[in-house]
């Protein structure tokens, strides 16, 4: 009798023992998911079936333990690594976004003057559009300039080369750091293609 | 529109081509001085200011007097060229004349002020008594060197006077000088046309009551009457290759648009509808005819192919287009009516934009000129009738002067050289 009552004690606790190490586990995992935004969906079901399938939710809480901290200390871990170098590589390209945000400007500063300049003749063809190489010295001055693609027509290469000539002079170089000028503006290409 | 092209950046810090792309072009004309070299003298100072006031009329030239400049070079070796560059000039033109007894012959050289050097030498062979017309092929040399297109100075214009009720019709100088009066008549004289050599002429003239067509010899002066019927026959334009006269004739009873083939006189009828159709011209390969018809019930712009007789719409907007030609192959000019007024307007025919190109209210007869870059019509300003200009690539607006009442019905000559 005292054995069958025993037995009986000893069940009760190891159930309620099972009950307490799931309702652990489950918790840990509902503070997971959480964070998980994107898990919460199939969590909840799963919740519920844990009362009617015990055995099957242990093997699943057995399988989903390793993935837990997995999600939560693995991105840290890495962040922490890379912390350093993201810096080092956001910084880089801010930089990198900023010469190019002079370049651009610039270089939008040189059409508009070039474009006052202009005097385009009337032989333009559908298509038609001259390229020119142009060399810049450190203060910004046209050093040289020689024709890449000639239009075909000598009326409007001549047209191209008399705005480059009398433009003489990029004087916003100056402004800009040397190595913005070497990369970009030492030699550049002009073209001149009519809409 | 402002375009930048970066070629992409392959290597950060190795390698990267930037490419400026220069899409629009200044408003501003090119701005020159014209010169007597060497040693001036009146005859050449003739020759300047006719070719000066050529380029100027152009609208695509800014012309500096004498009285502008900083100083006054007579040959290339005496420019100075910081003076030059203060005033903002392009190009320094410098005329010589030569003269014998025979023969007057200009040189011109085009010296750039940048390059500080001669770009171009030219040189002009006349006659004594031809000085405006040397001078003007100086001026259309000049033109077509900076603009590419031939310039139009050395051309003539053919229009129409009323004066006391005289109507008579005139031809001149592109620039108005050297009128000649071809006909005179106390009847009016309508719709005068060049053939493409520019040796004959036809026009409309009602002296027997009726409209009717004749064709007219430059050089003899001799007439001749087409198509001597009693109904009305108008609009006469010549085809490319002077073989038939295009017309409007009544002959079948409604207006309709016939080609007459001028050796054998022969008689083919283009369009056949009872509405109204009227005003034919050429396309530049001869192969079609744009005309006017009130078929849709108000005055649209039909093209017909005169192998295959198939007829297109060509103009939609508006309530009246009519009195149309070829600018080129893919584009028309027209009278255009949006609303209210009566202006001159381009249409392409491939992208379907229409360009109003006239401010002025009452426009008609719109001619256009030989390098297809200007466009003269008649306009009204009150009572007076004159005749205004459009350069289609500076858009810049000219008025003719008016000696006359009222002047009209301008046509443009071909280029005679």
């Amino acid at each position: 009798m005292i054995k069958w009552f025993s037995a009986f004690i000893l069940s009760i606790l190891v159930h309620a023992l099972i009950f307490l190490i799931y309702s652990f586990l489950d918790s840990v995992q509902e503070e997971t998911t959480d964070r998980k935004i994107t898990n919460v969906s199939f969590v909840q079901p799963e919740k519920k079936d844990t009362n009617t399938k015990k055995p099957t939710e242990k093997k699943d809480i057995n399988t989903k333990k390793p993935t837990i901290p997995e999600l939560i200390k693995e991105p840290e871990k890495k962040t922490i690594k890379d912390l350093d170098k993201y810096l080092t590589e956001e910084q880089d390209q801010e930089t990198f976004n900023k010469k190019l945000d002079k370049v651009e400007q610039i270089s939008a500063q040189v059409i508009k003057d070039i474009e006052s300049i202009w005097i385009r003749p009337n032989n333009i063809k559908k298509g038609m559009y001259a390229e020119f190489n142009l060399t810049i010295d450190r203060l910004g001055n046209i050093d040289n300039f020689n024709i890449k693609r000639s239009s075909g027509s000598d009326t409007f290469d001549r047209a191209a080369m008399n705005a480059i000539k009398k433009y003489k002079k990029i004087k916003y170089i100056k402004n800009v750091d040397e190595e913005t000028y070497r990369i970009y503006f030492a030699n550049f290409t002009l073209r001149f293609k009519p809409e | 529109m402002i375009r930048i092209f970066y070629l992409i950046f392959i290597n950060l810090v190795l390698h990267s081509e930037l490419i400026l792309e220069i899409t629009e072009s200044a408003n501003q004309p090119v701005k020159i001085a014209v010169l007597q070299k060497n040693d001036s003298s009146f005859k050449g100072q003739e020759i300047v200011n006719i070719i000066s006031n050529d380029l100027k009329r152009t609208g695509e030239f800014e012309v500096l007097g004498l009285d502008q400049l900083l100083s006054i070079p007579l040959n290339e070796s005496e420019v100075i060229q910081r003076d030059w560059l203060l005033l903002d000039v392009d190009s320094i033109i410098f005329i010589e004349t030569k003269e014998t007894d025979n023969s007057l012959d200009i040189n011109y050289s085009i010296f750039n002020v940048s390059y500080n050097d001669t770009e171009d030498k030219r040189k002009v062979l006349g006659l004594p008594d031809s000085i405006r017309q040397s001078s003007h092929y100086v001026s259309d040399g000049i033109y077509e060197f900076f603009f590419g297109i031939k310039g139009i100075s050395a051309t003539k214009l053919m229009y129409v006077t009323k004066n006391s009720d005289i109507y008579r019709l005139m031809v001149s100088d592109a620039d108005g000088f050297n009128e000649q009066v071809l006909l005179k008549s106390n009847k009016s004289i309508i719709s005068p046309a060049w053939s493409s050599d520019a040796k004959d002429i036809a026009y409309v003239s009602f002296e027997n009551n009726r409209a009717q067509v004749f064709i007219q010899n430059l050089e003899s002066g001799n007439r001749e009457l087409i198509l001597s019927s009693s109904s009305s026959v108008s609009s006469p334009a010549w085809s490319p290759n002077k073989k038939f006269l295009a017309l409007t004739s009544t002959m079948d009873g409604n207006s309709e648009i016939y080609l007459i083939e001028l050796k054998t006189k022969k008689i083919s009828r283009l369009t056949e509808n009872s509405s109204i159709d009227t005003e034919p011209a050429w396309s530049t390969d001869g192969r079609k005819i744009i005309f006017t018809s009130d078929r849709a019930g108000s005055p649209q712009i039909y093209e017909i192919d005169i192998r295959t007789k198939i007829k297109r719409r060509l103009t939609t907007e508006g309530n009246y287009n009519a009195r149309a030609s070829y600018l080129n192959k893919n584009e028309i000019v027209f009278v255009h009516r949006g609303t209210e007024n009566f202006n001159i307007a381009k249409l392409n025919l491939k992208t379907r934009n229409l360009e109003v190109l006239t401010s002025t209210q009452n426009d008609e007869s719109p001619c256009i000129a030989p390098n297809g870059n200007v466009i003269i019509y008649a306009t009204k300003d009150g009572s007076l009738s004159y005749l205004a200009g459009v350069n289609i690539s500076s858009k810049v607006k000219f008025r003719l002067p008016a000696l006359y009442g009222e002047l009209k019905e301008p046509a443009w000559s071909p280029f005679l050289r």
